[in-house]
């Protein structure tokens, strides 16, 4: 967890340089209240009175706050800390039970209870509260294009509050993968399979995305462990479907949530991720025709599924695909997951 | 393979094989491999020497236990069948030993003076040595694999014998190699042990048999027998296939020792080496100890202050794989490499976070973090689907678990289910 902390430290550092005391504030109500909701509830549900202490609470906190627009008012920004714990985490049974990643969780929720504040555009018109406007360091270059480019790719004030800088977000990444915390499949069939679908499908996307969002949550948010698969080719599996479906809620319409919805969509098929991806055993026949035909057939739920999503969104319904995830959640708490406290896994 | 664990052995290595000083009883162990108990030949009150047969059993290999002393068989206390106990006369005895020549024996001869020397394999397994050599004649052995990879980290059992009798173990090579008659033969040392290449390199028998020494990663279990097969041949082989169904012999270079003990020197597999490691105080040993020396006394005998020190924990073997035991009851057998004195171990059990390091270190490419579920719910066809019989039980798994999962206790649990249910429907 502390490793988890240290990646993401410039980030803050940058996010403050960016929004200045308005960024601080969003990041510490986060973490806050994402503490505050977990020693609460893990009391109240858990009957655990010191799971404060490993330290998931500040990255839940500290990893939704990277996702928000530095506007975002603060009462808002609690509620979402709240119900990322809670809905995310600790009606699941506790940290490694969720199926889900928790901080998009709370980003969901938040979108669906404050729609006018989360989907207006006032949001994100923050022109006004920047702090440091543009980094002007690079004259490396002889064209002041590419100079310009380098330093956007340093430091940018657009975006959420994790976006601000592609070699923040980077550094953070590399740190972890030095610290063995995170291994590199998923990030990089994600960033390949995107990449590559975004050049196929050039001129019919709308292609104004955010690369440092995607980055962001290529190393932070894909890779969380309960949520993603444990073997390496099912990694890359996951890592290239969320590519693809980004792509896909992209050119259908998804405009801004593509990367949460394409995690949380893959976060629901980690399970039979790693069952069809599981390793062939010491001496073992493994018979690919079979694995050929579940990984096809996977891919295509997988698929299908994203376009149902797409489909959901544009009829405004999603709100109540969450108000039935709150209901399922709370059934699945009170007459299972209750029960199995003591069980770890 | 991706488990490197800190060797802890130079300590170890640097102290010579002392002997243990006879005990005034022994307590030998009457399992034998396949959990059958081995049947007493003698009575309480009998009167037996230095090598005379003791006990034995027939299924589903011969097994048998020889005393390791003179003395009288004692009637307690044997815990149900469990231990035989002799009280020494310190006399030492020998049962008459009929002469014969080692050069003269054939290769079938050699065979049973094998199985009747009670030897079984020291590596822990205690498999019947002389069954590894019951294929047909007719199929060449290609491989013969001297396992001198004590992978487990502390022991150092197997390197004191390596560095002070490479000789002898040769011996027993050479006359295992009068029975299979292997293609090649090749002895696999750990990168950390390289040192020990020029004992063998150096002797006059090196040369005369189709020897050559393979040097393997120090990896966490490179020891385990499929497992070195594949460094040594590149071949994968299933667990439950026998190596000898495909050509390939795979003895302990202490199970080789024992051979030549009983060839050359006619003595039935009685006393073995044991590496002794003292965690807390840093303190160890190698020894060569009798089989059915009381840990108790052992340890009485060779730790300073052992009253009063009140030990945590004992485990006999390794600490990867070995069991913790209670040294009041519990006595050196013949698969016994190492002791450990260890402090308490706080164990607190976390969530499992679904890390996935249990699999990227499973020598055998399982899943162990599947089994914890499909245990609880003894959901079976989930077990078999996964493998669980597949694991070799090293736990590489368990040392590298974030959360400190007891998973080889859900292992064993899983394998459990599958077998009684095999047995149900034998019935």
């Amino acid at each position: 967890m502390v490793d988890v902390m240290i990646s993401l430290f410039p980030l803050i550092v940058v996010a403050y340089l960016a929004y200045g005391w308005t960024a601080l504030a969003v990041i510490s109500t986060s973490i806050t209240f994402a503490l505050l909701a977990e020693l609460l509830s893990s009391w109240l549900f858990l009957g655990r009175k010191n799971t404060l202490f490993d330290g998931s609470g500040i990255i839940t906190g500290l990893l939704l706050a990277f996702i928000l627009s530095p506007n975002t008012p603060l009462h808002v920004v609690a509620f979402g800390a709240v119900s990322a714990v809670i809905f995310g985490k600790v009606l699941w049974g506790g940290i490694g039970k969720n199926r889900f990643n928790p901080a998009l969780i709370g980003r969901e929720f938040m979108a669906v209870f404050f729609p006018l504040i989360m989907n207006g555009a006032a949001l994100w018109a923050k022109k006004a509260s920047v702090n440091i406007p543009g980094l002007h360091g690079f004259s490396f270059f002889a064209s002041d294009v590419m100079n310009a480019f380098s330093d956007s790719l340093v430091y940018k004030t657009s975006g959420a509050l994790g976006e601000y800088s592609i070699l923040g977000i980077a550094l953070g990444g590399f740190y972890l993968l030095m610290r063995n915390r995170i291994s590199w499949h998923i990030p990089f069939s994600l960033l390949v399979s995107f990449a590559l679908g975004a050049w196929l499908l050039q001129g019919e996307v709308p292609m104004k995305c955010s690369v440092a969002g995607i980055l962001f949550a290529a190393i932070f948010m894909a890779t969380d462990m309960p949520t993603s698969p444990v073997t390496s080719k099912g990694k890359l599996f996951y890592g290239a479907m969320i590519g693809v479906v980004s792509l896909i809620l992209i050119k259908t319409g998804v405009r801004y949530e593509y990367m949460s919805y394409s995690i949380l969509i893959l976060n629901g098929f980690a399970g039979y991720v790693n069952n069809i991806f599981r390793p062939k055993v010491w001496g073992g026949q493994m018979d690919w025709m079979i694995r050929a035909e579940d990984m096809f057939l996977l891919a295509l739920s997988i698929l299908m599924v994203a376009f149902a999503v797409s489909a959901l969104y544009n009829y405004h319904f999603i709100p109540y695909l969450i108000y039935i995830f709150i209901v399922y959640l709370v059934l699945k708490f009170i007459f299972v997951y209750h029960k199995q406290l003591s069980k770890y896994i | 393979m991706n488990l490197l664990i800190p060797s802890t052995k130079k300590e170890n290595k640097k102290r010579a094989i002392t002997s243990l000083n006879p005990l005034k009883r022994y307590r030998l162990p009457l399992k034998a491999f396949g959990g059958t108990l081995m049947q007493p030949v003698v009575v309480a009150g009998d009167y037996v020497r230095k090598n005379q047969l003791v006990a034995e059993s027939n299924s589903p290999f011969y097994n048998s236990i020889h005393s390791p002393v003179s003395g009288w068989v004692s009637s307690e206390p044997d815990w149900d069948g469990l231990y035989l106990s002799i009280k020494n006369d310190f006399l030492e005895l020998e049962e008459d030993k009929p002469y014969f020549d080692p050069n003269d024996l054939s290769g079938e001869e050699l065979l049973l003076l094998i199985k009747e020397s009670g030897i079984v394999g020291c590596g822990g397994a205690q498999f019947p040595t002389y069954a590894k050599y019951l294929f047909d004649r007719d199929r060449q052995v290609d491989y013969f694999i001297v396992n001198g990879t004590e992978c487990e980290p502390y022991l150092t059992a197997d390197y004191a014998l390596m560095s002070e009798y490479p000789e002898q173990i040769l011996g027993g090579i050479a006359c295992v190699q009068k029975i299979i008659k292997a293609k090649h033969i090749v002895i696999t040392l750990e990168r950390q042990n390289k040192e020990l290449q020029k004992n063998f390199e150096s002797s006059s028998l090196f040369a005369s048999l189709p020897l050559a020494i393979k040097i393997v990663p120090d990896n966490y279990p490179q020891g385990g027998e499929l497992q070195l097969i594949k460094t040594v041949t590149g071949i994968e082989l299933r667990k439950g296939v026998l190596p000898s169904s495909i050509g390939i012999v795979v003895n302990n270079v202490a199970t080789l020792w024992e051979i030549y003990k009983a060839v050359y020197q006619r003595q039935k597999y009685i006393e073995r080496i044991v590496s002794l490691s003292d965690k807390e105080k840093a303190l160890g040993g190698n020894y060569l100890v009798k089989i059915g020396t009381p840990i108790e006394e052992m340890l009485k005998y060779l730790v300073s202050e052992y009253d009063d020190r009140n030990i945590a924990l004992v485990v006999k073997g390794g600490p990867m794989m070995g069991t913790i035991v209670e040294p009041l009851s519990a006595s050196i057998d013949k698969g016994t490499g190492g002791l450990m004195l260890l402090p308490q171990i706080n164990q607190k059990i976390e969530n499992c976070i679904g890390c996935g390091y249990c699999v990227e270190v499973c020598p055998q490419r399982l899943m162990p973090l599947e089994f914890i579920q499909q245990t609880s719910n003894s959901n079976i066809p989930h077990l078999s689907k996964y493998n669980v019989d597949d694991c070799i039980e090293c736990a590489a798994c368990e040392y590298i678990c974030p959360s400190e999962i007891p998973l080889i206790s859900h292992i064993r649990r899983g394998k459990q289910l599958i077998s009684m249910l095999k047995k149900g429907k034998n019935d």
